[in-house]
């Protein structure tokens, strides 16, 4: 009987995998394929073997978009995790607003990457930019955020920890409401209070929580494309060309399909390593708990 | 009344049945239940067998002609649909469709820089049958009327020999700068008025000097500073068209065809790299960096900067609009100033109106693009906000009065220079830009930049 159950059960889920596997499996084999082939928009299509990872290795413009992928992807989650704990933290000691502020923390997160990317652009637009006037008026020094290299890259992660700390926060904010109510009476049977409770209570719980929510931001930051394309065109230069502008660029501009699908193959091995790499951290962390 | 979880599973799985084959009956009504050519442009006429669609992107010479498309339809019964999308998604949408051998368009508005990789890739549809052809190409249509160099450009693809299109929207550098501070601070120092014939065109000396004299640091703006110049600096096409009238103008060049090598290195392209750099926080701010169209327009629209060497002739209309710039009425144009060679050499840019190789209705596309750049019709496009590339309207009188810039444009056009029209122009646009920004940024120096420049580009050059 049971095993009926399930095998109906199994059979509603043939929709969801046939088009997962339309979806995903499929166009990343295709990716994969077009890899080992010469392919642009002009000429024909000829077997390349490893060229295109050849390539990938010589071409400085490639390695320059690694680093700057990995700067922001770094720095962008780290400064996340940082103020999204810090926030979390600060909604535990304010219960009774905690609900509210959680739905405005939400607003960020919905608005559209592009979007996003548009209203900063405007507001660092370095003539008439709500920031700009600010700093010109608070801070000695010049302020560009757009036209320098370094500028740029603060620029891009400002827009991604502005718009995906409330996600980190959220998480956090969850996982430690749920866990006050089964541990709090430990809390105060140890006599525990501030720093010693979140080492010895707290952080263990919220460990594995902000493990993922880390990774997730990490995989989701090494293709950010939207805020960059908006924001900075990748430019100045090359400042903040990253692995996905440089792939977009090989596709759209260049037509030139096949080291494009190799850069591709790049940056999914890269995801995939962060993602292995984390995953067992973080897991194994947990588990030895 | 407790139904079994057998029973309950079994619902459970009809409700999904039922949900996948609602999904299934919306996806089949929306893709094939639909009339061919749904959306886009409003039309009274009577529903015809002809919908033809074209892809352009929002500018004045597109709004311009959005306007008179009803004529046609009412003139020829054949439905006209205009995507008109942003600039930036433009190629990616049209390079997409043809991609997939779509035909979504058939006609398509291109950058006269995408055209020898759209034409090499076999993307394009050849005209020149029915250019020969009077049926479709009256003779009122005066192909000789179109300034040979600009159909050249936005029409053709000299390696293939063939031509694809006509030109739409045209565009070139001119010299633009405001007569009230000519007057109050140029003039008191001997300065020259710009001027609109080669002979007496600004030198481009004459004009980084001019630019430091209206560069006011204490001017009473938002951003505190007067700057003596605008510029479009930002990565990628906006600074390489920008900087090609440097590079011609002070006597370099960017390959010698002869024998297939870029030179940028050379001492005359080196010094090119050099001036425009200097400009940077100078004359002009730094922020121009991340400059295109738009800010370079506002710049000067607003009063931020005074002057501009490379003033893109198709913003014009937008320049001299008292809602948008306040000191619409004190703006005056010259020739860009004359180089080495003694001629200005301003770059050619612009966009042309390119039939696509897999339009199912060719000769109805080929007839709305004769309609659309015909003398009577692009003339009231021209005054409406477009760019002329009729000889014809660079002497009408109308016209004139409207727009005096078009008085200079004819010898602008004439002596205008092109970028490289390979089909790899777009990997070599993406290497000069890349490695001209740091010049400017101070991380490079413009020998080193040169050398860059060519050691990159020539191995994409194909081998004579």
């Amino acid at each position: 009987m049971v095993t009926g159950i399930r095998r109906k059960s199994l059979w509603a889920l043939v929709p969801a995998c046939a088009l997962l596997f339309m979806l995903t499996v499929i166009p990343a084999v295709g990716v994969v394929v077009a890899s080992f082939f010469n392919w642009r928009i002009t000429g024909d299509i000829t077997s390349a073997g490893l060229y295109n990872f050849y390539r990938l290795v010589q071409d400085p413009y490639f390695a320059n978009s690694a680093r700057v992928t990995l700067k922001i992807a770094l720095f962008a989650t780290a400064f996340e995790v940082v103020l999204g704990l810090a926030v979390a933290g600060s909604l535990e000691y304010w219960p009774k607003v905690r609900n509210s502020f959680r739905l405005i923390l939400m607003l960020p997160m919905v608005i559209s990457p592009m979007l996003a990317g548009l209203i900063w652009r405007l507001a660092l637009d370095e003539q008439v930019g709500m920031l700009s006037r600010l700093w010109g008026s608070l801070l000695p020094g010049e302020f560009y955020p757009l036209s320098s290299a370094n500028g740029a890259v603060t620029a891009v992660i400002l827009v991604d920890v502005w718009q995906w700390t409330p996600f980190i926060a959220i998480l956090i904010s969850v996982a430690w409401e749920q866990a006050s109510v089964r541990l709090l009476d430990q809390v105060e049977v140890d006599g525990l209070s501030g720093l010693a409770a979140f080492r010895f209570i707290w952080g263990p719980v919220l460990l594995p929580v902000i493990g993922v929510a880390m990774l997730f931001r990490l995989i989701d930051c090494l293709r950010i494309f939207d805020v960059v394309q908006v924001l900075t065109a990748g430019g100045p230069g090359n400042a903040t060309e990253t692995l996905s502008v440089f792939i977009y660029k090989r596709v759209i501009k260049f037509g030139d399909f096949g080291y494009a699908a190799s850069a591709a193959v790049a940056l999914l091995v890269l995801a995939s390593i962060v993602w292995v790499v984390g995953e067992r951290m973080f897991s194994l962390n947990y588990r030895g708990r | 009344m407790n139904s079994s979880p057998n029973t309950q599973k079994s619902r459970a799985l009809t409700v999904v049945v039922l949900i996948l084959l609602v999904a299934a009956v919306a996806v089949v009504w929306l893709y094939w239940g639909r009339e061919p050519g749904g959306g886009g442009v409003a039309s009274s006429t009577p529903k015809s067998s002809t919908t033809l669609r074209v892809a352009l992107f929002k500018s004045p010479a597109v709004d311009a002609a959005q306007k008179l498309i009803p004529e046609f339809e009412a003139q020829t019964g054949i439905r006209v649909d205009l995507d008109i999308l942003p600039y930036a998604e433009l190629q990616d949408v049209v390079q997409t469709e043809f991609l997939a051998r779509s035909p979504r368009f058939d006609i398509v508005m291109a950058d006269c820089i995408w055209i020898p990789k759209f034409a090499d890739a076999g993307y394009l549809g050849e005209i020149d049958r029915y250019l020969r052809d009077p049926a479709l190409t009256p003779k009122d249509y005066n192909y000789e009327d179109l300034i040979p160099s600009v159909a050249d450009y936005l029409g053709k693809y000299p390696a293939r020999g063939k031509t694809y299109g006509f030109p739409f929207m045209t565009n070139s550098h001119v010299l633009a700068y405001r007569e009230d501070l000519y007057v109050k601070y140029l003039q008191p120092k001997g300065f020259r008025r710009p001027g609109t014939t080669p002979e007496t065109a600004w030198t481009w000396d004459e004009y980084l000097r001019a630019a430091e004299v209206l560069t006011m640091p204490n001017a009473k703006l938002p951003g505190g500073t007067q700057w003596g110049s605008s510029m479009q600096a930002k990565a990628g096409a906006w600074l390489v068209y920008e900087w090609y009238s440097w590079l011609y103008g002070f006597g370099g060049k960017d390959i010698d065809y002869s024998i297939m090598r870029p030179m940028f290195d050379s001492p005359a392209s080196v010094d090119a790299i050099r001036q425009y750099a200097s400009m940077v926080g100078k004359v002009a701010p730094r922020s121009v960096l991340s400059w295109g169209h738009e800010e370079e327009t506002q710049a000067l629209g607003s009063g931020l900067a005074a002057m501009d060497a490379t003033w893109n002739v198709e913003l014009t209309g937008y320049l001299l609009d008292p809602s948008t710039s306040p000191h619409a009425k004190d703006f005056k144009f010259g020739l860009s100033p004359v180089g080495r060679s003694g001629k200005p050499t301003p770059d050619m840019g612009g966009y042309g109106i390119l039939l696509s190789k897999f339009s199912t209705h060719p000769q109805d596309a080929y007839r709305l693009m004769v309609w659309l750049t015909s003398p009577a019709v692009h003339r009231r496009i021209v005054l409406d906000g477009g760019t002329p590339f009729r000889y014809s309207e660079m002497k009408d009188p109308e016209i004139l009065k409207k727009y005096q810039v078009y008085s200079i444009y004819g010898i602008a056009l004439e002596n205008s220079v092109y970028r490289a029209r390979v089909p790899q122009w777009p990997e070599i646009e993406d290497i000069i830009s890349k490695e001209l920004t740091p010049v400017m940024e101070g991380r490079s120096n413009p020998k080193e930049a040169g050398a860059l420049m060519t050691k990159k580009i020539e191995p994409l050059l194909p081998k004579r």
